[in-house]
């Protein structure tokens, strides 16, 4: 029988054909994308077009449905629902990150939307001036200093990092959804998944079409963004409550 | 005389900061004016008091005025601006105006019945100014910060580029066009050929609609 285990030597052997099947696939792409930090150009590419492919055989079409047969209201409570599911994520991310104050807002919020909001239908917070905070682990390990690595397009999931996707994995583990084994594995649980990320496409429907309306090189410009935007987070991340940003860092035009 | 230099000097330390922060106010007169005009046109044209066309019109020429996209498509060429021929230089730059303009004419669009706020600005220098707002969306929609950089030139203050939801655009576009000459050993003219596709097909750059 098989070992499920690699002997060292054989892990060393793969670990090295890894590498080199790396080495080619960087070498593949062009001086632009390797100074992009983006090795496996090719491979994304691919992967971002079957994203697309899917995004309109299914995800758009969903979400269209979703909005034919929802009105405002129902949509704002799905939303707030979600929003409201993934403050565990967001408090567990700012107590790692050092952030107390923030953490304690997040756990405010947390508790007065699920018990005062119905389960967090109801954004009772935000009526009350609850400051709302964003953050996930991946923010938190590159606060400890952990660089993001190359640029890597998962399929469904779409644009990200080997820091940003192993930060993915671990913010499961704080997720409700997730506590209890049996029902994350449920069709309940696969069901609020779906209509999570129907709810997703619904509302940023019109950034997206906005977005891919005004594409040069719809790849470059996610990819682009994607960057802008983990770095905006960052930014963010570093200021205190409520600071605002200096905008040290841009360009010049000159 | 070193009395006088010193006073001069400790004037001017005192009156740049006030100079500074009164440019920044006037950049965020700039933008308020500027975006209350383009709301109100859009909500003209959404009430049926003005046709299409004459909107589509009024709306390029707030662009052309308000955008300087001379700045923006020598800033979206990076560095194959360069060493590159005038004449591809020249052509790139005339054909990316008018794509920029009809982007950021069509994506105005997307501002009718919104409000948008100034919250204030931050100096980066005299002539560099971010001016920072909020847009509200139609029926209860989200609010999200719009981030404008305004430069002060010869012909006044022009947005150079905008920040919406973390994404500077003209840094966007920069690494897109970049990308495209790169991929073409750095012929300028490639990065041409593709926006004058777009604007004919509407469709980008291996997009299927």
């Amino acid at each position: 029988m098989t070992s499920p285990f690699l002997s060292p030597l054989r892990a060393r052997a793969l670990i090295a054909s890894c590498l080199a099947a790396l080495a080619v696939s960087a070498c593949a792409t062009s001086p632009e994308a390797r100074e992009a930090n983006d090795p496996f150009e090719p491979l994304n590419r691919e992967i971002y077009d079957f994203n697309i492919a899917a995004d309109r055989a299914v995800l758009k079409p969903a979400s269209q449905g979703y909005r034919a047969v929802t009105n405002q209201p129902v949509r704002d409570g799905v939303r707030n629902f979600f929003t409201n599911l993934n403050q565990p994520v967001v408090f567990a991310n700012l107590v790692l990150q050092g952030r107390f104050e923030e953490s304690l807002e997040t756990v405010g919020r947390f508790s007065v939307n699920t018990v005062f909001g119905l389960g967090g239908v109801f954004d009772v917070a935000t009526m009350e001036e609850v400051p709302r905070h964003e953050t996930d682990f991946g923010l938190t390990m590159a606060r400890w200093g952990v660089g993001e690595g190359p640029y890597i397009m998962l399929p469904f999931l779409g644009p990200s990092n080997p820091r940003d996707g192993i930060g993915r994995i671990a913010d499961r583990y704080p997720y409700p959804m997730n506590w209890n084994s049996d029902f994350s594995s449920s069709v309940e649980a696969w069901s609020l998944r779906g209509l999570n990320a129907v709810e997703f496409r619904d509302r940023h429907g019109d950034a997206f079409e906005s977005f891919e309306r005004s594409a040069i090189d719809p790849y470059v410009q996610v990819r682009s963004a994607y960057r802008q935007a983990r770095r905006a987070g960052l930014r963010r991340m570093e200021l205190n409550n409520g600071e605002d940003e200096d905008f040290e860092n841009l360009p010049d035009f000159d | 005389m070193f009395k006088h230099a010193f006073i001069a000097a400790a004037a001017f330390a005192l009156s740049a900061p006030a100079a500074v922060a009164q440019r920044a106010s006037e950049a965020e007169a700039f933008i308020e004016t500027n975006a209350q005009e383009v709301i109100t046109l859009l909500q003209a044209f959404g009430n049926g008091e003005a046709d299409e066309s004459a909107v589509r019109a009024e709306l390029r020429a707030k662009v052309e005025e308000i955008a300087d996209t001379d700045r923006i498509s020598e800033f979206v060429l990076g560095r194959y601006r360069r060493g590159a021929d005038e004449g591809e230089i020249a052509e790139f730059k005339d054909v990316f105006q008018n794509y920029a303009i009809s982007v950021y004419e069509r994506e105005l669009g997307n501002y009718a019945g919104q409000d948008l706020t100034v919250d204030g600005s931050v100096a980066r220098r005299e002539d560099d100014i971010i001016v920072r707002t909020t847009v509200t969306g139609t029926n209860g929609g989200d609010t999200y910060q719009v981030n404008w950089r305004v430069l002060d030139g010869d012909a006044g203050f022009q947005v150079v580029d905008v920040e919406v939801l973390g994404v500077w655009l003209a840094q966007n576009q920069r690494e897109q066009i970049t990308s495209l000459i790169g991929n073409a050993g750095g012929r300028v003219s490639a990065a041409t050929d593709v926006l004058r596709e777009r604007m004919q097909t509407g469709e980008p750059l291996g997009g299927e609609g």
